[in-house]
Order: C-alpha cells, then structure tokens, then sequence
C-alpha cells in the first residue's frame, strides 16, 4: 500500500511493518496437514482508521488486515518475492502504450449477499474511488485513471490518463478490494458499517474500537478455503498489553512486534515468530532548499558521521539489516559499482572542513520511546564527529506536517515495503516544479533524475527500466537528500499452533489459507 | 434551594462559554496543515484547497467559533472528516465503556474506603490504621500504568482469571463484560479508594473531637451507631468534592487504563483523534467532557446542601 508513505510512519514505528508472504507457497514455520475448524484471533496495532469497512476508507495495515478477511483484491502477492498473482482477475495485459489496461475477471464467483461478481461491480467500486466527492483514501491513484468500463460481463477496462507501467502494483488492496453493489446501494452513507465481499469470512460481529469477528464463508470461490470457522480482530492499543494477550491466549497472533518482542518471543517455546524481510526503509531526511542542509557538504559531513551498524544493534537488536542505499544491495534494481556513504569519521571531518563553518541543526523526531532512542544514538554518533544537534520532539501528525510543509531540517522518517520502484519513487524525487507531486519532501531537485523516472514510469522493458533506476541510484549515492539508516524487516509473533500465514507483506495479514492445529 | 440551583446555572454559563472558547482555540493553534493532512498522501495542490474549503477553514477563527458554538447549542458536534461519522454518534459510541469504569471504579473504591477509612478514624494511630495508611501510601505511590500492567500479569497471564484486553458489551455478554472491566475497574479504583480512604480519616478523626459526639457516647449509644449516624455525614464533605471532580474526571475517560487494557471508551477515542488530526471530534469530545464534568460539580454543589442545611440556606460555612 502506497499510502504507507504516510500510514506507517514512525510510530511505536520504527517497529516496522511485518509483511506476509507466503500464500500457497511462502508460509513459514508451517507444521501438520490442513484441517477445518478453529479461530485464530489477530491482534492488531490499532482501531480501524475510519472506524468503516468501506474500500474508500481503509489505509492502514490493521484496515488491509481485516479487508483481505472481507473482501477479496483484484490481484494479490503471494509468494516470498511480492510478485503479483491472479485473484478475482484471472489474468491482465495492457495496451502497447501503457494506458489502456484490461482485466479478464474470474467467473462464477458471488458476494456474501449472493449478488453475482462482475465486470460491472467492478466498474461501481472504481468509479466510487474516482468521484472526488467521496474522498477516497485511493483517490491519489484512482484520480490517475481517466475511464473504466466492463466490456463484457467478465472483462474490465481501465484508461489511465498517463502511460503506467506500475498500474497493477496498485490493485492488491485499496480500491482493488470489491464491494457489493447491491450491499453498497442498500446501506448508502452507511455502508461503511455493514460491508459485504466475496472474501473467506463474512462480517458477524463488530464492537467499535475493539474488534471485529468474521465466520467463515462457505460458498468461498477459492476451495478447499477458508479452512477456520471463524477470524477475530482485535485492536490493543498498547505494546505489552498485546503481548500480554498473546501470553494469555486472547489472541494468537501479534501484528507489528517490536524488536524487544521478537527477541522475547523467540526464547518461548509457545511462540514463534514469522517475518518478511522487507525494502522499505528508515532514514534521516533533509530539507535541501533549506541551510544548513542546502549545502551538500553539509549532507555529506552527516552521511559519513552515521554509523548505521550500531543504530540496528542497540536499538534493533540486529533484527533488521544496516541500509546501504535505496535500494538493498539483493534487490532486483540495485546497481553494483556506485559507491554510496558509510560511517567513516575522517571523512566526515573532510566534508565539515568543506562546509566551512560549524554545523548546527535542529532534527526532528517523533515522542514516542523507541524512536526517542534513534534521536539520542545518532545525535551522540553526529556529537562525535564535531556537529551540534539538538532533538526537536513532537507527534506524529506533526512530524507529518513538518514533512509535506518542508518546515524542517533534517527528520526522521520511514516509507513501508514497496514492490516497483515506481511505484514509491516517483513522487518521492521528482522535481517539485514539475506539479506532479506534493510529497517530495525534501525539495530535491534534478532533471537527470526526472527524465529517469518519467522515461521509467512509461516503459515496460526491464532493462530500460533498470538503466534509468541506476541513474537514481547514482544522483541519490552522490547527493544523499536521505541518509538511509536500515531496511525495514516486519514481524509477528504467532502462537505455535496457528499455521500457514501467508508472507506478511506492509504488515498485513491474510487469513484465507490459515488453519489451526490441535 | 431553587433560588440556589438557579444562581448556580447561571455561574454555568460563562464557564461553558470560556471552556469550549477556549478549547475551539488550543485545537486550532496546532501546528500542522490541517487540510494537508485531511487530504491523504497522494494530494494534488487543488484537493487540499477543496478540503480547506469543505472544513471552512478558509474563513477566520471567530466566524468558525461562532458557527460551531451555534450547531453545538443545539446538540449538533458535526462530522468527522476522517470517519464520516457523526461526533455525537460517536461519543454515544464510546460513553458506555467510559461510565462503566467510572461506575465500577467509583464503586470499588467507596466500597474500600468507606470501612477502613471509619475504622482507622475510630482507632486513630491503631494498628488498622497503621496498616491501612502504609498500604494507602503505597498504593499511591504506584502510577496506574504500572499497577494496570502488575495486574494483567497476575491475573490474565499467570492466572488466566480475567482478560488482558478487550471489551464486550453489556448486552452481549453480561458476565464477560463484568469481567473484562473487573481489571481495569480495579486499576483505577484502588487508587481512589486509597485518596478516599485518607480524607474520609482525617475529616472523621476532627468529627469524633466535636462535643456532640462526647454527649452521644455519653448518652451509651452504641459506637456503630455513632459512627455512622452522628459522624459519618459531617466528614464527608472532602471526600464528596473529590468525589465529584473525579467523577467529572472519568468521564472523560480513564485515559491510560483504557489504552492499555485496549477499552475503546471515551479517553482513548481522544487520543486518537488528537494523533489523527481529527479536530472536529477532539473539539467536539473536549466540550462534551467540560459540559459533563461543570455539571457533575453542579450535582455536588447540590448535594452539600442537603448534607449540609446552612448552605441551602444561604449561609456561609467557611
């Protein structure tokens, strides 16, 4: 989910988001055969953030946790790599241009309402998510889309008003999540309250606030699923009252689990722990039209000064791995022979020598305890080298603010897994000027790196692609408008019964192919 | 009285007045672009001029006082822009599990410290008293958070008697939901009971000195009787103030007890919608609360003058 830039954001954050993989193939830790019957409780990191049900309003991972329980996406990741697989839509191809994108949809499958699925409730939901009026949480990417249209009852076009490669990176849950039309049309306003989709369970109960429970749906179109009777969510809040839950068996499984956690769960031997090893990424941004940072000695200096092998020990306790870059050095997209910054205090010293006068900043953080702790680790590592730096804390919403209104120097951030460099970094670095973006944060500036994304985003030739990603490698290794600190891994802590969690990618989990065993 | 209940409804309204100005105020000098916020991730430079719009915030802070102030008089706290939903609707929501912890809580408390607040003040410096002081102090001593957190792990972990977390309904399930609010009922009324215990003593301990109680002892009424008959109405007037203000208190929610033992009551619905940027629900909540509490306060205004007849009467005590 690309609203993650967003969502995920540093909260009790830095934590990390879990991912899931898995799927058929992908689960981890898997023990026993396929058996019917049982529940699993989820405990999950927050309340619904629209207090709804309805695709126009879920965000964040614990919305997409229960809405892959409800609803069913067009497509899905499955897999330990994120590709895409086929799910309502069986299959998809797009024009020579990039634009005109067309969907053959899976047949025979109905909502839990009994309404049939087709070409045409998927052209409702879209055009929900396109129409302004409703303010959906999608209407970023659903506003790129100019028409959609069934052609038949089991085919979907979607014209986009732009050439985009990523388009269907973008149909695995947000305004992929299908309604029912004729749910939609009864409820009205309130639909939000009594959502219907063709998922594996059906909504049966829900307290607000505390949980949501779902019981199996037995005409699911995907047999042998779902193997549960029934699916329970919980919100807690709190860290250790979760974990706690987890002790007492209120719930079995842990979304979003700390690094503290992890280490504590992996010594239990009623536990076990699941993880994704993700590419999203924590790092320390810079205003760069802004001193001190404006100049790039000034970056340079810090990017040196940092030593991101200690921050992942003390306070990740190794649980997540030392960034070098943009991209992690296995990724598909990373370019071997740029040299990007490491720790190297002398060279640091060279680069404050360059700026020419002392280096003094203010760098924003968020309050809450664990990202207090990367503010004093990297301001003691930076203290070291010569520079002053004073923690300026604040909340979240703040952090935010700061962040789309440049009202910063230097901060610190984090964006969640991503799945097509596209997709994330389009709008993080193309030029401000170019009106095509409002979260380009940092005001980074560079008309190589923009002909490199637009000549990325409209090619589907991979090689192409990579050429004009290593472009970005490249300008990012040399202008460091980001220090990165490490990759995101996500985690969550299961109760040793609970089997075949598919891959929890973004921290989401999906429980269709889940069973428990006794 | 009515003469009194009337001069206090009118001291209501300037404090309602200065209440919700005030916290119509705080909630716009947050810092942050609200609108921006409220446009999501990916907004375009005209969505946010739409949202900036739509929350009237393009127009200046006393119009938008006066407007809210005008539906609020009239029971409408508007529409979360995040939710959509109603803030009446959604208060309505959460209420519930706020008065039941105050409900329970309050109880659980009276219920402790009205016993061994009289027995301490019957045997001042006793060993009662002793004990019950020393286990007072302590229990003041220990912050709610940590007492909320020793408690789960003695009862929902170790012992599995109660949950750790969690909610249901009154109607649902009414003995799982006495027991899911039995914790955090507890967490909060061991720390009144403790505060309530203290004053009722030293109030009692003055009482007992008083010579209408020599001449009842003097008279051979039994000393239960005393105690409870003679003494037990004059000593509480602290504990009826603190009574009230904790009351007024917890209806705004018990903040960190409802965070940790994940009750989707009043407080936490606060705090999330203050780390949301929900203005119009942390506008809407805050006036309901400071209505609620200025009112509770009014009850206790009320009710000393039944404790105490000087007062109805218009003659000053202190």
């Amino acid at each position: 989910m690309r609203s993650r830039v967003l969502g995920i954001l540093v909260t009790a954050a830095l934590v990390v988001v879990a991912a899931c993989g898995g799927g058929p193939s992908g689960q981890q830790n898997v023990t026993g055969q396929p058996k019917s019957g049982g529940s699993v409780a989820f405990g999950l990191r927050s309340d619904l953030s629209g207090a709804s049900l309805d695709p126009l309003r879920l965000f964040s991972d614990s919305d997409g946790s229960v809405a892959y329980g409800i609803y069913d996406p067009l497509l899905n990741r499955l897999g330990n790599k994120g590709d895409l697989s086929p799910w309502l839509a069986d299959s998809w191809e797009p024009s020579s241009d990039l634009k005109t994108w067309t969907f053959h949809l899976h047949k025979g499958i109905t909502f839990q309402d009994g309404t049939p699925f087709n070409a045409e409730a998927v052209v409702l939901n879209f055009q929900r998510h396109m129409d302004p009026r409703n303010k959906s949480l999608s209407l970023g990417n659903a506003s790129l889309i100019d028409t959609v249209s069934a052609t038949d009852d089991s085919t979907f076009v979607a014209k986009l008003k732009t050439p985009w490669v990523d388009f269907p990176q973008t149909l695995t849950a947000g305004y992929a999540f299908i309604a029912s039309p004729a749910a939609i049309k009864q409820y009205g306003d309130d639909y939000g309250k009594h959502p219907v989709g063709t998922g594996p369970f059906a909504l049966k109960d829900w307290v607000p606030g505390d949980h949501v429970t779902a019981t199996k749906n037995k005409n699911y179109w995907k047999q042998p699923y779902p193997y549960l009777d029934s699916v329970t969510w919980r919100f807690i809040p709190d860290q250790d009252s979760k974990y706690a839950a987890l002790k007492a068996g209120q719930i079995d499984v842990l979304q979003v689990a700390t690094a503290d956690q992890v280490v504590k769960a992996e010594k239990d031997s009623k536990l076990k722990v699941s993880k994704y090893e993700g590419n999203g990424g924590t790092f320390v941004m810079f205003n760069t039209q802004a001193p001190p940072f404006n100049d790039p000695n000034a970056r340079l200096a810090l990017s040196y000064a940092t030593n991101r092998q200690e921050i992942t020990h003390q306070i990740g306790r190794d649980r997540y791995p030392p960034a070098v870059g943009i991209f992690p050095p296995g990724s598909d997209w990373f370019s071997t022979g740029i040299t990007e910054p490491k720790f190297d205090l002398d060279k640091a010293k060279q680069y404050l020598q360059a700026y020419g006068k002392p280096l003094s900043f203010k760098f924003n953080i968020v309050t809450d305890p664990i990202t207090r702790q990367y503010g004093q680790v990297l301001q003691a590592q930076w203290q070291k080298a010569g520079m002053n730096v004073e923690l300026n804390q604040m909340d979240q919403p703040t952090l935010i603010g700061a962040a789309l209104g440049h009202q910063f120097q230097a901060q610190i951030f984090q964006y969640g897994d991503w799945f097509d460099p596209d997709y994330q970094f389009f709008t993080t670095w193309i030029s401000p000027s170019t009106r095509l973006t409002v979260t380009n944060y940092t005001l980074y500036s560079n008309t190589a790196v923009d002909a490199a994304l637009i000549k990325a985003r409209a090619t589907s030739d991979a090689s192409t692609r990579k050429q004009a990603y290593a472009v970005l490698q490249q300008a990012l290794a040399q202008d460091q408008p980001y220090v990165w600190l490490h990759y995101n891994t996500s985690y969550m802590i299961l109760n040793s019964k609970v089997q075949n969690l598919p891959t929890i990618y973004s921290s989401v989990s999906k429980p269709f192919q889940m069973w428990v065993s006794s | 009285m009515l003469q009194f209940a009337r001069a206090k409804v009118l001291h209501l309204v300037p404090v309602l007045f200065v209440v919700t100005s005030f916290s119509f105020l705080l909630t716009s000098l947050l810092p942050g672009n609200l609108a921006q916020l409220m446009a999501g991730p990916n907004a375009t430079p005209a969505s946010i001029a739409a949202v900036r719009h739509e929350l009237h915030l393009d127009e200046p802070l006393p119009v938008r006082y006066v407007e809210w102030l005008g539906s609020a008089a009239r029971g409408d706290l508007g529409r979360s822009p995040r939710t959509n939903q109603r803030v009446t609707d959604t208060i309505k929501e959460r209420l519930p599990v706020s008065i039941e912890v105050l409900i329970l809580a309050t109880l659980i408390g009276l219920l402790i410290a009205i016993p061994v607040g009289i027995a301490s003040a019957h045997r001042a410096g006793g060993v009662l008293d002793q004990a019950a002081s020393g286990a007072a102090f302590g229990i003041l001593a220990i912050p709610g958070f940590v007492l909320a957190i020793v408690l789960i792990y003695i009862f929902a972990v170790e012992f599995s008697l109660f949950p750790a977390t969690g909610y249901t309904p009154f109607l649902t399930n009414p003995f799982a939901n006495l027991q899911s609010f039995f914790l955090p009922a507890l967490t909060v009324g061991l720390g009144e009971a403790a505060a309530y215990m203290r004053l009722l003593r030293s109030d009692m301990i003055a009482t007992l000195q008083e010579d209408y109680i020599a001449m009842a002892r003097a008279k051979g009424l039994p000393t239960w009787h005393i105690l409870v008959r003679h003494a037990l109405k004059p000593s509480s007037f602290t504990l009826l103030t603190v009574l009230g203000i904790n009351i007024g208190r917890l209806m705004g929610g018990a903040l960190i007890v409802e965070i940790i033992f994940g009750l989707p009551g009043v407080g936490r619905l606060l705090i999330e919608s203050i780390y949301a940027r929900d203005l119009v629900v942390v506008q809407g909540v805050v006036a309901f609360v400071a209505v609620g509490f200025v009112l509770i306060n009014f009850v206790v205004d009320m009710l000393y003058g039944v404790l105490d007849p000087r007062i109805r009467h218009g003659r000053a005590v202190a």
